[in-house]
């Protein structure tokens, strides 16, 4: 036996593991926690280099529609997740009605925040100052996770529609990862856009 | 190899380039500041070098441990399951991974050191 044979059957003897879709999902989460740790930076160092933030004549930000439309989207975090189990268990029928439940609350949470952004830009310019710029910069690419999120899922109650397969069920649970990463980035993008208020 | 040697030597690939330009990122930030601001004569050259340095070495480091876990799971699958398939897949993740580390690690670099420092766009 080649020492490579023994190194490929001493990690084939371990437990079992994540898929690779998983992982990869793991990945790209990790490549966008990255992006949005830049924005919040981006944000919170032009903020520390404001006189007054936000500046005057724009109006600080509303308290009630963002944290009822993000207990919203968290929520949908338990549909997803029992989806997954379901899925898991071969139980197709409860997974895709749980995956449609949380698709039908997400598009509702994203057509809610983007009639609250459109009022919003007809207040302030996203170019009238560094505040606007990076507050509006920080809702759109949130929002766009929602966006991705919501394709993934329209995609994926098309194909568990057929029948589940190995690989649908793994790219149901990476896509339920991604819905886990996007919720917590949410709270965190929300927690930023509200701090003018604490 | 040990299934724990392996496990590091997969880790360590993937992670340690991205923590590096991290460090490099952050402290950099830090230095620059730092130096724009006067605080006791900081220059930011050195710090600049020697944190490129030492970033594009740990890079390098995470390269050849991607490249030993790979060649020693040639035999597995690209789409196996289980610890080998999660090990192979994140070798050739880091293997492409830190490349472009190198690169971003090189360009920070230089933009501290060519940049000047104190000037906002």
């Amino acid at each position: 036996m080649s020492a490579h044979d023994a190194s490929v059957r001493v990690v084939r003897a371990g437990e079992a593991a994540r898929p690779n879709g998983w992982w990869g999902m793991a990945i790209f989460v990790a490549s966008e926690a990255t992006l949005f740790g830049t924005l919040v930076g981006t944000y919170l160092y032009l903020r520390g280099q404001a006189h007054h933030w936000p500046p005057a004549g724009v109006p600080r930000p509303a308290l009630l529609a963002p944290l009822g439309l993000t207990t919203l989207l968290v929520l949908t975090a338990l549909p997803l997740v029992l989806a997954a189990g379901w899925a898991r268990q071969a139980k197709r029928g409860p997974a895709w009605r749980a995956l449609g439940l949380a698709t039908v609350l997400q598009i509702g949470y994203l057509g809610l925040q983007l009639h609250e952004l459109s009022t919003q830009i007809a207040q302030f310019s996203p170019r009238a100052s560094s505040y606007a710029s990076m507050y509006f910069t920080l809702l759109v690419v949130a929002h766009l996770h929602v966006l991705v999120g919501v394709a993934l899922n329209l995609w994926l109650l098309a194909r568990l529609a057929r029948g589940l397969t190995r690989y649908r069920v793994v790219g149901l649970r990476a896509t339920v990862f991604y819905w886990l990463a996007v919720d917590v980035i949410t709270v965190v993008v929300v927690a930023v856009q509200l701090s003018p208020r604490l | 190899m040990s299934r724990a040697r392996l496990e590091f030597l997969q880790w360590f690939g993937l992670l340690a380039a991205p923590l590096a330009w991290t460090v490099q990122l952050v402290a950099g930030f830090g230095i620059a500041d730092a130096a724009c601001d006067g605080v006791g004569g900081v220059s930011v050259t050195p710090y600049a070098v020697t944190l490129t340095t030492v970033a594009l070495a740990v890079t390098l480091a995470a390269e050849a441990a991607a490249v030993l876990v790979f060649r020693e799971l040639a035999t597995v699958a690209d789409d196996a399951s289980g610890p080998a398939g999660r090990l192979r897949f994140f070798a050739t993740a880091a293997l492409l991974g830190n490349a472009l580390f190198f690169v971003i690690i090189i360009l920070s670099g230089l933009g501290s050191l060519v940049n000047l420092p104190c000037a906002q766009s």
